[in-house]
């Protein structure tokens, strides 16, 4: 009880003293996730509206594979990353293998299907009088389909703060793909982890508090654009 | 087909859920007039007005609009001829004045196009107070009034309304009325009205036709 008492004292000494390491690791991960979500939001917003807007014969095929792929854990897609990616993989060639570039690729793909699944889930539920009454004031085809989108901005935010909900808590991806290096691709959860395993709590608990923190901004964001919406 | 009528229609037929919504074998709607279509629920008057404002297509026949057969090349074109009412306003989540204004965007006119047609009808329909509004705040007779100003302001040469009087408070019934004939005697607006308030429709109808089993009683 007292080491776990002086361990907290330390993090929040950590936290307050603005601790050089810990800076690193807290604005490495900050980066890493705000470029997947940015990435995985600028695709997957387009790819779920369009998917909720339009029909087509396997659609339903498509919403099956984004709802499954949205329960996939973060090791298998680090993973099928790696193995792309490796010095004998696909694309070995650009030695992206333990970059941040890497991380980033593999965040994306995990978050992809979410932002997809939930934008297209957002979308869907505008009642498609929206867009009848859009096209009937003149709008085009494209123009509607935004106006019906915007109907739902909230919701799409939501679903962009979900991304990156989850990627900020993520190790599975960062570990494989980033290789845990420090000021390069340490991030919070794979810092966490090392430090657990070495036994010394104060930079692991101040990481912890502040994706504690992290995540509740990102809930108190989401419970808000909710009440808009 | 003649280009001085509104609509043509010759054996149009729709089947929804494998029942027959519509048969209407021949009907010609001439240019300027303003027709009601009264009849009971289910007799597809909204059916109609959604193959008549081009966002439905007909399972067989064909529909003219001032001439012009309706195909899926052309509708887009034709469909900036028409503007549909429909019977609940639906109102974008954004303010009155930028609701009112949004076919005019749509449609390319000029900005200065744009803000003199949107303070005239705003005026007109008497909205000046609720100009800056959202629609979520408006009451079910303010939000139909902005819907019918977001629709005349566009003026199309074909008016469509659905059951406009629904949800519209008593007191506005003469402003409506004011605003449409309006529309049909200086532009010469082609105006049709499904409705069930026959006291409404016949006074300001040319003519006034009953649907009954998607058929048209004349």
């Amino acid at each position: 009880m007292s080491d776990l008492g002086q361990a907290s004292r330390e993090a929040i000494h950590l936290i307050f003293s603005a601790d050089r390491d810990l800076t690193v690791i807290v604005f490495a991960s900050l980066r890493f996730s705000l470029s997947s979500t940015l990435i995985a939001s600028l695709t997957g917003m387009p790819a779920g509206i369009l998917l909720a807007t339009s029909h087509f014969r396997f659609k339903r095929w498509i919403e099956d594979i984004l709802n499954t792929l949205l329960a996939g854990p973060t090791v298998v897609v680090g993973l099928f990353v790696y193995t792309l990616i490796f010095s004998q993989g696909p694309l070995g060639g650009f030695r992206l293998l333990f970059t941040p570039a890497a991380i980033i690729l593999g965040q994306t793909l995990l978050i992809f299907p979410l932002i997809t699944a939930l934008v297209c889930s957002s979308v869907s539920t505008i009642p498609p009088i929206y867009r009848e009454t859009a096209l009937t004031l003149g709008a085009g085809n494209f123009r509607a389909v935004w106006t019906v989108a915007s109907e739902a901005r909230s919701s799409i935010l939501v679903a962009c703060l979900t991304g990156f909900g989850r990627v900020i808590g993520e190790i599975g991806i960062s570990l494989i793909l980033g290789g845990n290096i420090l000021g390069y691709t340490r991030t919070i959860t794979t810092a966490i982890s090392l430090q657990t395993s070495k036994g010394e709590f104060a930079l692991g608990l101040a990481l912890g508090m502040i994706l504690l923190i992290v995540a509740f901004g990102v809930n108190i964001s989401t419970r808000a654009l909710r009440r808009q919406s | 087909m003649s280009a001085t009528n509104a609509y043509g229609i010759r054996s149009l037929f729709h089947v929804y859920d494998g029942a027959v919504a519509l048969d209407v074998p021949h009907l010609d709607i001439p240019g300027g007039e303003i027709w009601g279509l009264v009849g009971p629920n289910g007799a597809g008057k909204t059916t109609l007005l959604s193959i008549l404002a081009l966002l439905l297509k007909q399972s067989a026949g064909n529909v003219y609009v001032h001439g012009t057969e309706v195909t899926m090349d052309r509708m887009r074109r034709l469909r900036r001829k028409v503007t549909l009412l429909h019977q609940k306003p639906v109102l974008f989540a954004r303010s009155v004045r930028k609701n009112i204004s949004y076919g005019l965007h749509a449609s390319g006119f000029s900005s200065k196009e744009i803000a003199d047609r949107v303070e005239a009808i705003i005026i007109e329909a008497g909205l000046e107070s609720v100009a800056g509004r959202q629609p979520r705040t408006l009451s079910g007779g303010e939000a139909q009034r902005v819907a019918l100003a977001r629709g005349l302001v566009l003026e199309t040469p074909i008016l469509l309304l659905d059951e406009p009087t629904n949800s519209l408070d008593d007191a506005f019934r003469p402003l409506l009325l004011q605003m449409l004939s309006k529309a049909n005697q200086s532009r010469k607006t082609t105006i049709l009205v499904a409705t069930h308030d026959f006291g409404f429709i016949s006074a300001i109808a040319d003519r006034i036709v009953q649907m009954e089993a998607g058929k048209l009683i004349i």
